[in-house]
């Protein structure tokens, strides 16, 4: 009994969503290393917190600052610039932080500045040819004529677990 | 249960280092040198290793008061690769009752927290900051840092912060 409305109303939910995914739109937080404007997809960053102490922790690789304290709950600090090739590695002045959404790990971002949110369409971001989970960079988008680097927060993880052989 | 809430609390102007008190023997100011190698306790002669310029200069701490606390520990708790090390580095044999010293260049207490307060170090940087003596986080009034002073001193040793010749 009603197999076929059933039927019928799955195959237009299905229709629907292939419309929606072809329209589909990412929020993008554009925000400041030191003068530079880089981009991380909003979803991959649960909050932005500001004026709070990173404590130094022994034996960590230089781009790790140390950790922070979320609301009584410890978050790894990366500094960014050491990675993704600029010329001054030193971690930004500003006591400014992107608290990663990860599954299994606490991490963080030490940023200079929030600059905006934009919605742009999936298929506007320009991917880098062969790029992998590895690498820091998804790609580029463009915004008001600037072409802005889009972090790939991922790699992150990626490379602390296999810096320090973390399973 | 309750014995894990209480800790030995070496106290430095940023971070009180918290050691499950039912490793420490006794914890007792004592003037001596930094750099001696054994001391008299109890009728024993324990090998000494001072660890507290180790702590400050690795975790960015300063000490609170020019004091010197010596605490006693069984070299049980200790791993046979970290006896061995502790026994070369100090030409000391363990006496009968297996203790031995480790002093610090701040002040010690004895506390009762609630290990409610403390958090797992983030996944990515558990595994190594565990090998590296530190278990644990806690951000109260102060941050606290539970440490296990057998991975402790054998990062300290791996890592030629201890050696012959020179701390």
């Amino acid at each position: 009994m009603n197999e076929d409305i059933i039927n019928q109303i799955a195959q237009e939910s299905g229709e629907k969503t292939d419309v929606i995914e072809e329209k589909q739109v990412t929020t993008w937080l554009v925000f400041a290393i030191g003068q530079k404007k880089y981009a991380v997809r909003s979803s991959d960053v649960l909050e932005i917190i500001r004026d709070v102490a990173v404590y130094r922790l022994p034996f960590m690789p230089g781009y790790i600052e140390g950790v922070l304290n979320r609301r009584g709950d410890p978050f790894t600090v990366i500094n960014p610039r050491a990675l993704i090739g600029e010329e001054d590695t030193r971690p930004p002045e500003e006591p400014l932080f992107l608290i990663l959404k990860r599954d299994d790990d606490q991490l963080s971002l030490h940023i200079s500045d929030i600059l905006f949110f934009t919605d742009i369409e999936e298929g506007d971001l320009n991917i880098i040819p062969g790029n992998n989970d590895e690498g820091f960079f998804l790609g580029t988008l463009v915004y008001s004529g600037d072409e802005i680097p889009a972090l790939n927060t991922n790699a992150f993880e990626l490379l602390i677990r296999k810096d320090l052989g973390s399973a | 249960m309750e014995a894990h809430n209480h800790f030995t609390c070496i106290a430095y102007d940023t971070v009180d280092f918290l050691i499950q008190s039912k490793y420490v023997l006794f914890g007792i100011y004592l003037d001596v040198k930094k750099d001696v190698r054994n001391i008299i306790f109890n009728r024993e002669t324990l090998p000494h290793i001072h660890i507290g310029n180790l702590l400050e200069g690795e975790f960015g701490c300063k000490s609170l008061e020019e004091c010197n606390v010596v605490l006693v520990m069984k070299k049980k708790d200790f791993e046979k690769d970290v006896q061995k090390l502790i026994e070369e580095f100090t030409d000391t044999a363990f006496p009968a009752s297996g203790n031995l010293a480790i002093s610090v260049n701040s002040s010690v207490s004895s506390k009762i927290i609630d290990t409610k307060t403390l958090r797992l170090i983030p996944s990515s940087i558990r595994e190594r900051q565990h090998e590296c003596g530190v278990c644990a986080i806690g951000f109260s009034a102060k941050k606290q840092i539970l440490i296990s002073p057998d991975n402790l001193l054998k990062k300290f040793f791996s890592v030629g912060l201890i050696k012959k010749g020179g701390i």
